[in-house]
């Protein structure tokens, strides 16, 4: 699961659908990995307008990455020279940077998502579906 | 046509085997291709931007390998493991996820620019477990669906519906959720590659959906054709199940349709039942073989009837009763005397000859008593002792009158008198 997906995916059961809680999950004992892919600056930038900054800050502490900066960067053009820097950064970070194992929790509900061959597993048991 | 969803779920269904098969089946990843391309042909997206795309019920990536020769980010879902687990060896760019879509998708509002999903929502449609509702799964699959996607995203399903009112149920549900949009019918008048394609859209969009070339499914009721002409026009299944309807409106048990219904029997063949085979064995006619056509160098059945002849007339008398030269003739009078030593008298009227026939039989007639009474004497028959000529005219009518003398001035007398008078004069005594 790419770094990016964490500041999108949020708990499945129904009832953590009205709670604030829910997003980001809790990520614990992760194992990441670095996987190269093609740089795409247009499609960060496209990103980069729907991340919400601060989720994006919880979840790289999580991972063990206090590096980021408190702000997110913004007026950032995929063309122009200065900005290619942090792009690449932040592709890095975001599409390169993958979750192998690990669990996800649920602030609200407590209940843990797996992740196992890069393939989080988001079945529900009978009880919560 | 089998469906693969009234055998297992889906996640039963595609096990190793199954999701080997499909994902190397090079027939099923054309098809896949062609429906994926044409879902974001539908989709409209806008060219030379970027975009987040959702693909449901992703399998092995079949779908995803072209989004991202596409040029498109893609995240995919799947309930298989197996299918995942062959997509993860494949190397696909997008994320996996293993979720059941009934579940809902479990993504924070306006993450994605759009969604796919190809072959995959009629799986919805199915109770697997008991405590299983289709209908509240397809509304929370919608409603989390609708929240994900940005406003004006757009999403294209292809699937397979089991019936029409499968397509309304989808259809409405879609619309409770508040997705905008219809149903594209690709090859409508196939029944092998027609291809429904759901068309949604979350909210009013910009770019509006890409309908060209589709087909939308026209409506007959419009076209009134009166109901001889319909009669006239229908076929031999549509006869049979206005029938059954009528029927059935009238409270009768009618036989239940199935897609026997209307078809031709299978022909019997004599092969696979024993039974028949038994029966066919026993009618066979007896088989001779065929006789030689020709014996001692000439046809058959003159041999035969020549054989028969000097069977039954050894010396060659009778034979040269009936020749045609010097034979009888009509007219003569004869007197035939038979085993029992009865004896007729009368006057030739006609020989019925062939060719070494030996049913030869000639006709006589006399008149006992004024009354015409007529004897065919079988030539060969051995019950006939003799033959002897008793009288022959000096003067022969010609020999086609004979046979309409009868009851004319011309006709026999009493044959025995006039013999006997005969006798008389001649002998004079």
């Amino acid at each position: 699961m790419k770094f990016l997906t964490t500041n999108f995916v949020k708990c499945a059961i129904k009832t953590c659908d009205s709670s604030i809680d829910a997003f980001p999950l809790q990520y614990t004992e992760c194992e990441l990995v670095q996987q190269e892919q093609d740089y795409n600056p247009e499609f960060i930038v496209h990103m980069l307008e729907r991340i919400q900054w601060d989720a994006l800050i919880s979840v790289a502490r999580d991972l063990g990455n206090d590096g980021l900066p408190a702000n997110k960067p913004e007026g950032l053009d995929a063309i122009i020279e200065d900005d290619q820097a942090i792009l690449k950064d932040l592709h890095t970070l975001l599409l390169e940077t993958h979750i192998v194992n690990g669990k996800m929790t649920c602030k609200h509900c407590n209940h843990v998502y797996h992740i196992k061959n890069s393939i989080p597993n988001f079945l529900l048991p009978p009880h919560l579906a | 046509m089998s469906r693969p969803e009234q055998l297992a779920p889906p996640e039963v269904f595609y096990n190793d085997s199954e999701s080997y098969k499909y994902t190397t089946s090079t027939r099923v990843q054309h098809i896949q291709a062609k429906m994926t391309l044409r879902a974001l042909e539908l989709l409209n997206l806008e060219p030379d931007t970027p975009h987040f795309l959702l693909d449901l019920g992703c399998g092995s990536g079949l779908s995803g390998e072209i989004l991202t020769e596409e040029g498109y980010n893609w995240l995919g879902m799947d309930i298989s493991p197996s299918m995942l687990a062959t997509g993860l060896d494949r190397d696909l760019e997008g994320d996996l996820f293993l979720s059941d879509l009934g579940n809902g998708i479990p993504f924070r509002p306006g993450t994605f620019d759009a969604a796919i999903s190809i072959s995959a929502i009629q799986w919805l449609c199915n109770a697997d477990t008991a405590n299983v509702d289709p209908k509240r799964r397809l509304m929370r699959f919608f409603n989390t669906l609708y929240a994900s996607l940005k406003r004006g995203g757009k999403f294209v399903a292809q699937f397979y519906p089991m019936n029409d009112q499968q397509i309304e149920q989808i259809m409405d549900l879609a619309k409770v959720a508040g997705f905008g949009g219809g149903l594209v019918v690709d090859d409508p008048e196939s029944k092998k590659n027609k291809k429904y394609y759901l068309v949604l859209t979350a909210g009013q969009s910009d770019r509006l959906i890409n309908l060209a070339g589709a087909e939308m499914e026209v409506t007959d009721s419009n076209k009134k054709v009166n109901k001889k002409l319909m009669r006239k026009l229908e076929s031999k299944k549509q006869f049979i199940s206005r029938k059954k309807d009528v029927m059935r409106k009238r409270g009768k048990s009618v036989a239940l349709d199935s897609k026997f219904t209307g078809r031709k029997r299978r022909p019997l063949s004599s092969l696979g039942n024993p039974l028949r085979t038994f029966f066919a064995r026993t009618n066979l006619p007896t088989v001779y073989e065929p006789l030689p056509k020709r014996r001692n160098g000439e046809s058959a059945l003159e041999f035969l009837q020549k054989e028969l002849l000097d069977k039954y007339d050894r010396v060659g008398k009778r034979r040269a009763l009936v020749d045609s030269r010097n034979g009888l003739r009509a007219g003569d009078v004869i007197k035939v005397t038979y085993g029992d030593r009865t004896s007729v008298v009368g006057q030739v009227i006609a020989i019925k000859r062939g060719h070494n026939n030996v049913g030869t039989n000639i006709l006589v007639r006399n008149k006992y008593q004024k009354i015409g009474v007529e004897v065919r004497v079988p030539l060969y028959n051995p019950n006939v002792k003799n033959i002897e000529i008793v009288h022959k005219p000096t003067k022969y009518m010609p020999r086609n009158k004979h046979y309409y003398i009868r009851n004319t001035k011309v006709d026999v007398g009493d044959v025995e008198q006039m013999v006997k008078q005969e006798y008389k004069k001649t002998h004079d005594y």
